[in-house]
């Protein structure tokens, strides 16, 4: 499989009271043709910033490209003009949001919006697009759709607004979806039918997908790959087997160990993590998690750790520097 | 300890035709107990009901009809004078802890308002106690003269569960503790309230939409649905033999770590409003084994065993 998005060692800043605070570092990840690959982390992560950087919707008053490169098919989108921006923003790259109540428009009808990227980047003709639209409608599973197209958001339920920012996305078929949080406002019998309704589209449309959650259950349910971030970087990534089967990373044990299982009734206390995720401004010294981590040795303090490993699963923590040589 | 008697709580809201007004039966008959040092988890989607019975419970909503029996004394029918004395006992932790603590109050003021009210005590009395209580809970005692804007969520969340637990209370209805918190916050706030449950006896009726929390920290669960509860049992019986489709479409829906590829069974349809609900069974319209009687008949009460209760024509029908 080729790579449709590669992301090589992507910095960003974000701009304040003339300094510079780094906010996403060394961000390294691909998203193969048709594969799910999931970011998972706690709030403040940096997950949803990664995923606003890829098209440049950061808005670069505040924040900066520092270094690195975001390649889409081969062309780097730091390079891109605003217009080449603007066909890959919604057509080739389609987003959706957490929050379906304030992702769409509270003062428009449902058909206005869900038209507007196809009007924008395919054709002006309003008649095609609306028949495409009702067509996608019907396919996420909304009924009634006539009604629905004239209808506004605060008519409508989580679950329903949500299938038609789903439809909406799908408006311009686009290459990658960018789904940010896309479950977690709903419901759980309404997430799983969402869920479903994402896999099905996938098969169908044979589009990538970025799955940004902060649920790993979920994520490690429905992903081919998986990206644990910390404090603005990536600690630990790889295939899902191999990342939840064994985890390396102690953030990533103790973020698993810190979730309960269904049907275990053994009654042995959760592993909890002391202290905070820093925010940006108060980014450690050495490796980021080297203050909450149990398995913290000097080095950690001074001196962050370098990514090692393989494709498989692949690792920032000083624990492991020594297997890369090995397996060099 | 606390028995609750088919306890129903109705609003009445307005309509939007002029003099109309409609019925909102958030809460529609309710029955269950706990037990003294016993966790009832209460699980349900938004809307369900959930806060509203837990507010109920403590007299904080007026209930429609119902008793709620607390040494055998039904607390509804108090006035707020009488209530008083109970409520010592009978404590409330909310979701969000950004609002539930008061910005302009120090921690001090925080953790001994309630304390100076229902005991008898002088205020270095009460710096001692709030002291013991914050080191307990995992913070430093030197923060009493902070404000909650210092803290973290799940730092203020702990000072939420100190400002309850210095009182000693009986019963603490949990409102959704944890679902403000990250993941590694939440384990602590879980692992906090697991500790005093054993060590101070306490009971709790803890309310949550995440299974997952839910079913590692109850002793019993209860099942809710559009205000009704719809099953009700032990820890193991729910989740080991779970006899109404919903409670059953609920626990498959949970994706789980260690389980990643299990098959999931997923009801169709949205939740209906909890204005006009469905007759017959709430939950007839999503039903997969839903059959005529289901549209027109209410559900009867079903004992599958002394502690598993099940509102459904057809238990067990599923799976």
């Amino acid at each position: 499989m080729t790579d449709l998005l590669r992301l090589e060692n992507l910095s960003v800043h974000l701009l304040a009271n003339h300094s510079s605070i780094p906010v996403l570092q060394d961000i390294n990840f691909s998203v193969k043709e048709g594969e799910i690959l999931a970011v998972v982390g706690e709030s403040g992560c940096g997950k949803s910033l990664t995923s606003l950087a890829l098209t440049r919707l950061l808005p670069e008053k505040v924040f900066s490209y520092h270094s690195g490169k975001i390649l889409f098919q081969n062309k780097n989108v730091l390079e891109f003009s605003e217009t080449e921006l603007y066909s890959l923003r919604g057509g080739e790259i389609a987003y959706i949001f957490q929050d379906p109540f304030t992702s769409l428009n509270p003062i428009k009808k449902i058909k206005d919006q869900i038209i507007e990227p196809y009007i924008i980047h395919i054709s002006p003709n309003k008649k095609e697009a609306i028949e495409k639209a009702e067509s996608l409608l019907a396919k996420v599973g909304i009924t009634d759709i006539k009604d629905r197209m004239e209808a506004y958001p605060g008519q409508m339920s989580g679950g329903i607004l949500q299938r038609i920012s789903i439809a909406m996305s799908l408006m311009c078929n686009p290459k990658l979806l960018v789904a940010d949080e896309p479950t977690s406002a709903l419901d759980v019998t309404i997430q799983s039918q969402l869920v479903d309704l994402l896999m099905e589209i996938r098969r169908e449309n044979k589009m990538s997908i970025l799955f940004i959650s902060h649920d790993i259950g979920l994520v490690s349910s429905i992903s081919d790959r998986i990206i644990i971030m910390y404090a603005g970087q990536i600690v630990e990534s790889g295939t899902v087997d191999s990342v939840m089967d064994t985890p390396l990373h102690p953030y990533t044990t103790a973020l698993l160990g810190a979730i309960p299982t269904i049907g275990d009734f053994s009654h042995k206390r959760l592993d909890s993590i002391p202290g905070i995720v820093p925010a940006p401004i108060d980014f450690p010294k050495g490796c980021h998690f080297h203050a909450r981590c149990t398995k913290a040795m000097d080095i950690c303090k001074t001196k962050n750790p370098l990514i090692t490993g393989r494709e498989s699963q692949s690792v920032r923590c000083f624990l492991y520097e020594g297997e890369q040589t090995k397996n060099a | 300890m606390l028995e609750i008697q088919n306890l129903s709580t109705h609003f009445h809201i307005n309509s939007t035709k002029l003099f109309q007004k409609l019925t909102l039966k958030a809460v529609e008959n309710v029955s269950f107990t706990v037990a003294s040092n016993r966790v009832v988890g209460l699980v349900g989607e938004s809307g369900c009901g959930k806060s509203t019975l837990g507010k109920t419970i403590l007299g904080l909503t007026k209930s429609t009809e119902g008793k709620v029996l607390y040494e055998d004394k039904n607390l509804l029918t108090l006035s707020n004078r009488e209530f008083l004395p109970y409520r010592k006992n009978l404590q409330i932790i909310f979701q969000d802890p950004y609002s539930s603590l008061n910005p302009r109050m120090t921690i001090f003021e925080i953790l001994t308002e309630g304390l100076l009210h229902h005991k008898n005590i002088s205020s270095s009395e009460a710096r001692f106690l709030s002291i013991a209580m914050l080191e307990k809970v995992g913070m430093k005692s030197d923060i009493l003269e902070r404000y909650p804007h210092e803290f973290s969520g799940g730092q203020r969340q702990r000072i939420a569960i100190a400002r309850t637990l210095i009182l000693e209370p009986k019963f603490i209805v949990c409102d959704e503790v944890s679902s403000a918190l990250d993941v590694s916050n939440q384990a602590q706030v879980i692992n906090l309230l697991n500790d005093f449950k054993s060590s101070m006896g306490l009971s709790l009726l803890f309310i949550s939409h995440d299974l997952k929390i839910v079913s590692y920290i109850s002793d019993e669960i209860a099942i809710m649905y559009l205000g009704k509860i719809v099953e009700y049992g032990t820890k193991s019986e729910i989740l080991n033999s779970p006899h109404h489709p919903y409670t059953f479409a609920l626990f498959s829906s949970v994706y789980d770590i260690h389980n990643r590829k299990k098959k999931r069974y997923v009801v169709k349809g949205e939740i209906p409003g909890v204005v006009n609900k469905p007759k017959g069974c709430y939950f007839h319209t999503r039903c997969p084994i839903a059959k005529d009687i289901c549209k027109t008949v209410d559900p009867p009460l079903k004992n599958m065993s002394d502690t598993h209760k099940v509102y459904c024509h057809f238990p067990g029908e599923i799976g």
